[in-house]
């Protein structure tokens, strides 16, 4: 876990050196090297995964005949306003900072999982539990993922909104991991008394790391939402948005992408309408 | 038992053995102190430095009200290595709230719990401080002698040194106190085993050591003061100080037995030398009246008109005369001037003057002795000897015994066979009224006579014997009196 952490901070001081070098103006005429195509990733998967994403990027970069690079950071909003700022091109965000800045970023595909580009939200205890509903979780410790994310805080957010509450009052304490797999894991080693969890991680998780989730039971899951969309900031060109695109959507065909792709335990990416997002952007709405 | 603590076989292998005993405790208590206060030592420092480090890092999670962040970094040393098992050390992070934070073992210290319901330890630890003044707060380790771990506690400082909060962590002891006891019994238990076999061997050596000395003491105990018993030659032959000290005792028991005899030699001679004059002054008494009987006797032969039956009687007293005159001067110790070979006629005189006696007391005399051939005896002296032998032979068979004279020549001597019945004299007696002039014998009687017999026989060259009584003698004593011819 410290390595996980030290790795994820090396990879991000590696982003943030680069970052001031690369965004600099290409002053004088001289040729610089072209800037890679940068897109930003956030623990709406497994993102700890050195080889899954080292073979994800030479596909990816292979494809576009073009150097792609992936930027991780600590939380959603880091790599939400990375986005925004133009820092990077792309980013694989969740749906809820996606209506949240609607007007600054473009959707371009919508990964599909057994068979729909929908996902849950699953509230989880731990498996010694005696709680099996949302109601018996109060007074207690409470994970979530992160503020920005719509499985691992907004649902629950939205939930107790309902009921004429707020987490701060609701539970006793609740705290962010800044990743699905850590709410798995604060719940599993009981840090929590349950949490918040994205249900397509929690179910990629049973296989990758099937005794955290054995430690855990799911009590409840939500109603169907857009599953976390890939989105492109505005300093992404068009040109670029649709290669982007139409390389992902692609990657089924392609023996190395569906390779990725099972790893990902993805069907793969389409284009999917702005609607898909639409009742997380009420719950959006009904929590501010 | 103080006498026998005195006794160097018992002091020298008590002492060594004690020795062991001491320097083993001593050396084994020393190590073990040693090494459990050096290694408690550092790790309560590493204790506290793991503590400061905490809370420094703990500074913004806590500020930022990090939980997870703030789980990871005290998860770390805590999570177990390699299937070691459980941990050793608890850590607990409290808030500014009093309220747990976080804690690695969020089962047993859940976030929110309050100070009050952890580990009395843990909460002094948790709580104490943060209700001090917010200036001089330094961790300190609380080793506590009787529980099996320590706690330290670390103030979270932000960077305006205000305290948000405390890092306790307690650290188990490597040996907890129960299992040291343990550890230290079977250490003793060990311990006392091996040191028994070293006290044994301690034991055993020392007795070896003073082994010798112990045989040298039994062996001068136990000597008579006459000779050197065999064990301390034994002894004498180690080339060791104790062989020396036996050395040393055998020359001084040698050089004592020495002076021993020389002092009896001397009171021999003195004795024989008041004997010598006594007997010179009665025979000188006794020499001047036996000089005018024998002048007498002399008138009145040349007076003449002796018969024949007077001569004879003339001539015994004569002889009988000399005979008590040449007796006595063998008393003063001078040369004999009258010597001359014993003659038949000289046994006969003898018998003629025992008989009387034999006939008195009622006993029966047997006499069949003849004369030496070819040697040449002093016939005083001899005389004397039978005289003297057969007259106490007489004495000791005593009315209605018998006494036995017998002569026989060999190449060794002429040997006379004195026998009686009655009293039966042993070796040993008889050399006892040799050797002890004026020695009185059990019948009252002085040995004067069988000492001047000795003295006799010694000057005449022969010796005097028991012999020992055969079977079917009648006799009890029989003496053999040997007679060598002097040469030169």
């Amino acid at each position: 876990m410290v390595a996980t952490l030290k790795r994820r901070q090396l990879l991000a001081l590696a982003a943030a050196a680069i970052a001031p070098a690369t965004s600099l103006p290409a002053a004088g005429g001289a040729r610089t090297p072209r800037r890679p195509i940068r897109f930003g990733l956030t623990p709406v998967f497994l993102d700890d995964r050195i080889g899954l994403l080292s073979r994800w990027k030479a596909y990816l970069s292979d494809a576009l005949l073009d150097e792609v690079e992936f930027v991780q950071r600590q939380t959603y909003a880091q790599i939400l306003d990375a986005l925004r700022e133009g820092q990077i091109e792309f980013g694989w965000i969740c749906g809820y900072p996606y209506v949240l800045h609607e007007q600054r970023l473009r959707l371009i595909c919508v990964p599909r999982w057994q068979g729909a580009p929908r996902y849950r939200s699953y509230l989880i205890v731990p498996a010694g539990s005696e709680a099996h509903r949302l109601e018996e979780l109060s007074g207690r410790n409470f994970a979530f993922s992160d503020p920005l994310s719509n499985s691992g805080f907004l649902y629950v957010q939205y939930l107790l909104a309902q009921r004429g509450t707020d987490a701060q009052r609701y539970f006793r304490r609740s705290f962010f991991t800044w990743s699905h797999r850590h709410v798995v894991e604060a719940v599993a080693e009981r840090l929590a008394d349950a949490g918040a969890v994205d249900g397509y991680v929690w179910e990629a998780m049973t296989r990758i790391a099937p005794q955290l989730t054995a430690a855990t039971r799911v009590i409840h899951r939500s109603p169907e939402f857009g599953f976390p969309p890939i989105v492109a900031g505005p300093r992404a060109s068009d040109s670029t948005i649709a290669a982007f695109r139409k390389v992902l959507i692609a990657m089924p065909q392609d023996p190395r992408g569906r390779e990725v792709l099972a790893e990902l335990q993805l069907d793969g990416f389409g284009e999917e309408p702005r609607e898909l997002f639409d009742s997380i952007a009420r719950m959006a709405e009904a929590v501010r | 038992m103080i006498r026998q603590l005195a006794s160097y076989r018992l002091r020298v292998p008590i002492a060594l053995t004690l020795v062991t005993l001491l320097s083993g405790v001593t050396v084994a208590v020393t190590t073990f102190v040693l090494v459990d206060r050096h290694v408690e030592a550092s790790a309560i420092r590493q204790t506290e430095r793991l503590a400061r480090t905490l809370a420094g890092s703990l500074a913004q999670p806590v500020l930022r009200n990090d939980v997870w962040q703030a789980y990871q970094m005290v998860r770390a040393p805590t999570q177990p290595r390699d299937g070691e098992g459980g941990t050793s050390m608890r850590i607990v992070v409290v808030g500014a709230d009093d309220r747990v934070f976080v804690s690695p073992e969020p089962q047993s210290f859940p976030i929110g719990m309050h100070v009050s319901a952890l580990p009395p330890r843990l909460a002094q630890a948790g709580s104490s401080l943060m209700a001090g003044s917010q200036g001089a707060i330094d961790p300190a380790a609380r080793p506590d002698e009787e529980a099996d771990s320590w706690v330290v506690g670390a103030p979270i400082r932000t960077d305006a040194d205000t305290i948000i909060g405390m890092v306790v962590v307690e650290q188990q002891r490597a040996i907890p106190r129960a299992q040291a006891r343990q550890i230290v019994g079977q250490l003793a238990g060990l311990g006392a085993g091996a040191i028994a076999l070293i006290g044994i061997a301690g034991w055993v050596a020392g007795r070896r050591m003073t082994a010798p000395l112990e045989q040298l003491r039994e062996a001068m105990h136990d000597a008579p003061e006459t000779r050197v018993p065999p064990a301390v030659d034994e002894v004498a032959r180690r080339h060791d100080e104790v062989g020396e000290l036996a050395r040393a005792y055998r020359t001084m028991i040698e050089e004592l037995q020495a002076k021993r005899e020389m002092e009896r030699r001397m009171l021999q001679a003195e004795r024989m030398a008041s004997i010598g004059r006594l007997a010179a002054g009665i025979a000188h008494e006794v020499n001047n009246p036996l000089g005018g009987m024998l002048n007498a006797i002399e008138n009145r032969r040349l007076r003449g008109g002796v018969d024949e039956a007077t001569n004879r009687t003339l001539g015994l007293l004569e002889r009988g005369i000399e005979q008590v005159h040449t007796t006595v001067g063998a008393l003063l110790n001078e040369a004999r001037r009258e010597v001359h070979d014993l003659q038949a006629d000289d046994l006969q005189d003898l018998f003629l003057l025992v008989q009387p006696q034999a006939e008195q007391v009622g006993c029966s005399l047997e006499w069949s002795i003849e004369a030496p051939r070819g040697m040449r005896l002093p016939a005083v002296g001899v005389r004397q000897v039978i005289l003297n032998l057969t007259l106490n032979a007489i004495a000791a068979a005593g009315d209605a015994g018998s006494v036995r004279l017998a002569s026989a020549q060999d190449a060794d001597g002429w040997a006379v066979r004195v026998s009686n019945t009655g009293r039966t004299l042993s070796q040993q007696q008889l050399e006892e009224l040799l050797g002890n002039a004026g020695a009185t014998s059990s019948s009252g009687r002085t040995g004067l006579g069988l000492w001047i017999t000795g003295r006799l026989l010694h000057l005449a060259g022969g010796s005097l014997r028991v012999e020992a009584p055969g079977g079917g003698s009648t006799f009890a004593t029989t003496i053999v009196a040997t007679m060598r011819e002097q040469r030169g």
